[in-house]
């Protein structure tokens, strides 16, 4: 009921370690699995590229710890904490040029 | 795979093309409308709904004159909002008097390419013929994005035009495309569209939805699948309901019945299967995008989204405002009051002495200057406004203040007509539109006037400078005046927010709404569009000023002059000789007398006139507020737009060409007398309980005319103007009694 995969990608799909998004630390990379398709925001979020397949970087963390800017390739949204908790999403290693462009952990 | 050249059926071949513009928000859409029309745009309103509709013309190389029209900014075209059904109908022709626009230029933001051409791809599904227009070129270069115009053009099987819309780059090339469109046809080339090759879960429900709506001649066997998807995903029940025909929305709802799908469930099907056919086509098109930070926005996003910095640099960007608003822009002011004290003395001139000219001295120019007088303070305050949405600040103020925002229940996105309503509630109420659900449109709408708007700043400068030393200076930096005035803010926020939460809870109960936030990068705000914007609001403050509250102006004047019953006034004529005799007193001396003389006059002859009865009659409501009838006058008459209140004391007190600064007027006011007592009347507790009143109250015929048209009905512009007068009765109420029983006044 939380999948959006269809058979054709199942690829995805299936990798043991999809922890939800909001478990992640800030600074850390990772690609959609999947998103609890019952809820309206997660459902917008996914019009705007919160697809599954879509490789993030959650950058910060708003003053009350709610919302999270997450980069997408291309734009940078935000989303709730309890949206980011219905994410599954499969941690990635960091980006291999680990300059000063990577975001820092606040 | 190669599509017929299909030809659409187009009513008006004879008369201009229509042209609308598409694209996702903040893709460009409006640049590159203003771009096009320049001057020659008009704002109305869909037919039944209340989203407006930006139209304008534009003329091509070749001399032809085409029509434009702008369609509200989206990022799918599944219908949820009135917004989104806008869109898809006007596409489709599908709303009344509102033929399909013979050619659709879509904004696509090429730094953000793949999202931006899931609605492209939607709109190649419902067979439009379009023209994309790959705006910010600049940005995606910078970032590193490879884009290739002529593959992509080859992949969706239309014209791709690269431009930078602000710069006005490639906008010639755009208008050549334009004039090239043979009139009415569409290629359908390029790779198949995505309703071409659906996934399996949605192919068998949408085939089955199109031979249903092709049988019973619903739709053509051309868009049929589009529809068909396009029904299957947007929401036919509930609040949100669609407006499609009931047979259409009929057989919609069997299909999903049949294959046990929500729209939700489609929707997401939809999203992400449409997302990994963008993710082909961007290969075949060789398209990439990088993943890389924009190294200016992470490095002030770090600061500005701080933890500690980022609410104290927002709260102190509030407060810059605040303070602007009411030092920097006096100036101007003394200038325009200058300015309308010799227009003043010209009409002295002109005009023979009696009714006529007192009425044009009192009414009309006092009116008008008082207006006119306020117009710095709004261009400062959208100067702000606009400035921070350009630079991309707006967003991340909304970023910061979504977890409060949440918790009273109300929308992210009614964080900026919230903000908007400080300088105008009408701008406020009209920007809600943006928001999603009908509930929580209508909490924002409701407590949009309770924000502190710039109508209430002239009422707020009299009132502080009479009753307070608003010069002194506090810590250096701020003054006794601006203090008071934050102070009025603050209330006005606290104020709003929970009644905010007492709606959002009981009367407009519903769940807490989605937060839909991009954060641009930042940018250099582009100097055209704001001054567009701040021409926009002066030339709309001005209208406002010159017709409802001139005329408010002016009949407030008949109402409090015309008299009821013949005054005598051989009393002060008498007072007035007897001065005049007086050979004891000096002259400042007789001339303080011969005022106070001219003052009690103006008094018994507004006492006896219309208004003076009303404010009577009103005096022992207003009474435990500490506010005598003349300050009743002035608030029956601030009913027509809050700043009538100023010129309404000026009337009542005989103050010719007064404004809130003018020292005549506040002089005036400090020397009245409270009946009975002879204390002053004008005493820092009552100015208190005055201002909390005018925070809270709802005076502004405006406000409830917009609020009648967006809601559709008096209903709620009659309970907003019932439940804002109780709070502005209690508040000054409490401020004014509870000040007397720990002995202030």
């Amino acid at each position: 009921m939380t999948t959006t995969e269809t058979p054709d990608s199942a690829c995805l799909s299936g990798t043991p370690e999809a922890v939800p998004m909001s478990e992640l630390p800030l600074g850390s990379r990772c690609r959609v699995v999947a998103i609890d398709e019952n809820s309206e925001s997660l459902l917008r979020l996914m019009e705007m590229g919160l697809a599954p397949g879509t490789e993030v970087t959650l950058e910060r963390a708003a003053p009350l710890l709610s919302p999270l800017s997450v980069r997408l390739p291309g734009c940078t949204l935000a989303i709730r904490l309890e949206d980011a908790r219905r994410v599954l999403v499969q941690p990635l290693p960091p980006p291999p040029s680990a300059d000063e462009s990577a975001p820092s952990r606040p | 795979m190669n599509f017929p050249l299909r030809i659409r059926e187009t009513k008006r071949t004879a008369c201009r093309r229509l042209v609308a513009i598409a694209g996702n928000p903040n893709a460009g859409k409006t640049t590159l409308f203003n771009a096009l029309t320049g001057t020659r745009q008009k704002v109305g309103n869909y037919p039944g709904v209340t989203v407006e509709r930006k139209s304008g013309q534009c003329d091509l190389p070749s001399g032809e004159t085409i029509d434009v029209v702008d369609l509200p900014g989206c990022y799918s075209l599944a219908a949820r909002s009135p917004e989104e059904q806008i869109a898809h109908d006007v596409l489709l022709g599908e709303m009344d008097g509102h033929p399909a626009p013979d050619l659709v230029i879509v904004v696509v933001d090429a730094s953000n390419l793949q999202r931006n051409l899931f609605l492209t791809s939607q709109l190649r599904d419902l067979g439009i013929p379009l023209i994309v227009a790959l705006n910010m070129m600049d940005i995606a270069r910078e970032r590193g994005s490879e884009v290739s115009t002529e593959k992509l053009a080859d992949a969706l099987g239309c014209r791709v035009i690269p431009m930078v819309a602000r710069s006005g780059q490639g906008i010639k090339e755009l208008l050549a495309a334009v004039e090239d469109m043979p009139c009415g046809c569409c290629t359908c080339g390029g790779v198949p569209r995505f309703i071409d090759c659906l996934p399996s879960a949605l192919e068998n429900p949408v085939q089955t939805l199109a031979e249903g709506l092709v049988q019973s001649g619903l739709a053509d066997a051309l868009t049929a699948r589009g529809e068909s998807l396009w029904l299957l995903v947007s929401s036919l029940e509930g609040d949100e309901a669609v407006k499609t025909p009931p047979a259409m929305a009929a057989l919609a709802r069997r299909v999903r019945g049949e294959f046990k799908l929500s729209s939700k469930q489609v929707r997401a099907i939809e999203t992400s299967a449409r997302y990994r056919y963008l993710k082909d086509l961007m290969f075949l098109a060789a398209c990439t995008e990088q993943d890389l930070p924009h190294r200016l926005t992470d490095r002030l996003d770090h600061v500005l989204l701080h933890r500690l910095f980022g609410p104290v640099i927002f709260l102190a960007l509030m407060a810059l405002v605040f303070q602007s608003i009411f030092s920097w822009a006096a100036p101007v002011m003394n200038a325009i009051e200058a300015g309308v004290g010799l227009v003043a003395q010209g009409v002295d001139h002109l005009l023979p002495d009696g009714l006529f000219k007192e009425m044009v001295m009192q009414g009309a120019v006092a009116g008008v200057g008082n207006v006119l007088v306020f117009l710095p303070q709004i261009l400062v305050l959208f100067l702000f406004i606009g400035l921070l949405e350009d630079v991309g600040y707006m967003a991340r103020a909304a970023f910061l203040m979504d977890r409060l925002m949440a918790r009273v229940g109300l929308d992210g996105r009614a964080f900026l007509p919230l903000l908007s309503s400080f300088a105008c509630a009408i701008p406020g109420i009209m920007a809600t539109r943006t928001i999603a659900g009908k509930k929580d449109r209508l909490v924002t709408i409701l407590v949009a006037p309770l924000m502190s708007c710039s109508a209430r700043l002239p009422v707020y400068t009299l009132v502080i400078g009479t009753v307070f030393a608003a010069e002194t200076t506090v810590a250096g930096l701020f003054t006794v005046g601006g203090l008071v005035l934050m102070g009025m803010y603050v209330l006005s926020i606290t104020v709003g927010i929970t009644m905010a939460a007492i709606f959002k809870r009981t009367l407009l109960k519903s769940p807490p709404p989605p937060l839909l936030l991009e954060l641009p990068t930042y940018k250099l705000p582009s100097l055209k569009s704001v001054t567009l914007n701040l021409y926009d609001r002066a030339r709309l403050f001005i209208l406002r000023a010159g017709t409802i509250i001139l005329a408010a102006t002016v009949i407030l004047w008949g109402v409090l002059h015309v008299p009821l019953a013949r005054l005598d006034h051989s009393r002060f004529e008498d007072a007035r000789r007897q001065v005049a005799a007086k050979a004891s007193i000096s002259e400042p001396e007789r001339g303080g007398a011969l005022r106070a003389i001219a003052g009690e006059e103006n008094a018994a002859v507004v006492e006896n006139s219309l208004g003076g009865h009303l404010g009577k009659l009103l005096e022992p409501v207003i009474a435990p507020l500490g506010f005598d009838w003349k300050i009743g006058v002035g608030i029956i008459a601030s009913f027509a737009a809050r700043e009538v209140f100023v010129s309404g004391l000026a009337v009542v007190h005989g103050v010719d060409g007064a404004d809130k600064t003018s020292p005549s007027l506040r002089e005036t006011l400090r020397r009245e007398k409270r009946a009975g007592t002879g204390e002053p009347l004008y005493t820092p507790l009552l100015g208190v309980a005055l201002l909390v009143f005018f925070v809270l109250a709802c005076q502004c015929m405006s406000t409830v005319a917009i609020v009648r048209r967006e809601t559709g009905g008096w209903r709620w512009p009659l309970f907003m103007i019932g439940y804002m007068t109780a709070l502005a009765w209690l508040g000054a109420f409490v401020v004014y009694q509870g000040g007397k029983l720990v002995g202030l006044g």
